[in-house]
């Protein structure tokens, strides 16, 4: 019966190739994963920068969101699922997650 | 050389509160073993994690053990199968002699058991704590604060801070105790009694939990006094130690929301409420991230719960009382289930600001020293 071994042998090459396949997207995802922390973390940063500019310019800080609306540009962030609290900072959050301390800084 | 003879069931129940603290998974072989040291006023079972660490005395002059102890000295048993062995000796004393080389045979009625023991020496020293002020407390009032906080800690590991609860005594005279896992927060105030000891700690959520199996008088008194990085909870009998979680907690205060935002105000009945949650489950246990969604309009407060591969469910809820504006709100039910089962009060209120701010929980009539935040779902 050597097509017996056979069979294991395909079996056993099949198992390391499904490895190596799980091993890349593991890779793949993490990479997407700390691209998407990174482009978060880069957005908010620009945010930042933009209203630093902008003071700069005029001279004066631009009040035109009122105090107990949140910051439009972090809101948004947090709804597409990042954290913007300092502990998690850029962090991904689960579909539907919600976080005390985001909800604290949007609106507090 | 140890010899003893004592009342098996009196010399089991002490082993079973040492245990607690013994575990198989441990980085130094020697923390499998339970300790025994007897001296003439009686015996001491020792066991430690690395985390907990217990002390057991069993006074010579208890009456329940009718002990009777002729040798001393102090010798080291596999703690998990000495347990078994006493559990399984036939008659209702025993008695324990140390041969040489460590060994140790229990008799008892007719049967003969020897075991091999280790040189104590090689157990590593408990660090101890028996100087400074400390606090005293009822084992039912702590167990109380315990259960009431400890279920919101976070299982996650990265964030170690969270896994515990953070207890902390106020300028107000008032003891903390907060947990959270950033998607509901549990804060109990509990006004203590005159005491000179101050602390800020985090207590890890295993200590509590096995605290409740080892002191399980709940009107005794027990004093607690904290050391660097430890935690030492003690009665007549019994010391346990835990090691407490390094790090600082965050300011939770600021979570809290202002008395002045809420918009919304309800009172339910706290078992009915907790039954409409349990059935809203049913159906989002099958789904990944199941919500259940609250709808208040007008006088009417609905919940509903979608789930496309099982159903729905639609209930209508009675309010002892309402005051505010209409709202709609999605939230995971196990969150409002876990807060409701800590809630002993008859009637629970509940306030919301909007629906996508945290809403809080509190006992009516006990509001001040009790709250429970939970976080809506997120939606966009």
């Amino acid at each position: 019966m050597a097509d017996k071994y056979d069979v294991f042998d395909q079996l056993g090459e099949l198992e390391n190739t499904l490895n190596t396949t799980l091993t890349q997207i593991s890779g793949i995802r993490q990479v997407l994963e700390a691209s998407m922390t990174e482009n978060a973390t880069l957005r908010m940063e620009l945010e930042k920068l933009r209203d630093r500019l902008a003071e700069f310019e005029k001279k004066e800080v631009k009040k035109e969101t009122p105090k107990d609306q949140p910051n439009p540009n972090l809101i948004q962030i947090f709804n597409e699922g990042f954290h913007i609290c300092h502990l998690h900072y850029a962090e991904r959050l689960a579909e539907g997650e919600s976080c005390l301390d985001c909800l604290e800084l949007l609106y507090r | 050389m140890i010899k003893f003879s004592i009342n098996k069931t009196a010399f089991q129940n002490a082993l079973k509160i040492t245990k607690q603290a013994i575990g198989s998974k441990v980085t130094i072989p020697a923390l499998t073993k339970l300790k025994i040291e007897v001296e003439e006023k009686g015996i001491t079972l020792i066991g430690s994690n690395g985390q907990i660490s217990i002390k057991n005395f069993l006074p010579a002059d208890n009456k329940d053990a009718s002990m009777l102890i002729s040798g001393t000295g102090s010798v080291l048993l596999e703690a998990a199968f000495f347990e078994n062995v006493v559990s399984q000796l036939p008659e209702v004393t025993l008695e324990f002699i140390e041969k040489e080389q460590k060994q140790v045979l229990l008799t008892s009625g007719k049967s003969e058991i020897t075991l091999k023991g280790l040189d104590s020496e090689i157990y590593p020293h408990l660090q101890e704590i028996s100087e400074g002020s400390s606090l005293k407390m009822k084992v039912k009032v702590l167990k109380e604060i315990f259960t009431e906080t400890v279920f919101a800690v976070s299982t996650q590991e990265n964030r170690p801070i969270f896994t515990g609860v953070h207890l902390e005594t106020l300028s107000t005279g008032e003891l903390k105790a907060v947990a959270t896992d950033s998607h509901r927060m549990s804060q109990r105030l509990l006004p203590l009694e005159d005491t000179d000891l101050k602390f800020d700690v985090i207590l890890p959520s295993k200590s509590i939990n096995s605290f409740k199996n080892v002191f399980t008088n709940d009107e005794e008194e027990i004093e607690i006094f904290i050391s660097g990085s430890q935690m030492l909870f003690q009665n007549e009998t019994i010391s346990y130690y835990s090691r407490l979680i390094e790090g600082s907690y965050p300011d939770t205060n600021r979570l809290i929301p202002n008395e002045a935002d809420y918009t919304l105000d309800l009172v339910f009945d706290a078992a009915q409420l907790r039954h409409t949650m349990d059935r809203a489950r049913l159906l989002t246990v099958m789904t990944t991230n199941g919500t259940v969604k609250l709808t208040v309009s007008g006088d009417s407060v609905v919940t509903t719960a979608n789930s496309p591969e099982v159903g729905s469910v639609h209930e209508e809820l009675t309010a002892l009382s309402k005051e505010g504006n209409d709202l709609s709100i999605s939230f995971n039910p196990e969150y409002l289930i876990d807060a409701l089962k800590v809630i002993k009060a008859p009637e629970v209120r509940i306030r919301f600001i909007s629906n996508v701010r945290p809403f809080t929980l509190q006992p009516r009539n006990e509001e001040s020293g009790f709250v429970q935040l939970i976080t809506p779902v997120r939606t966009n």
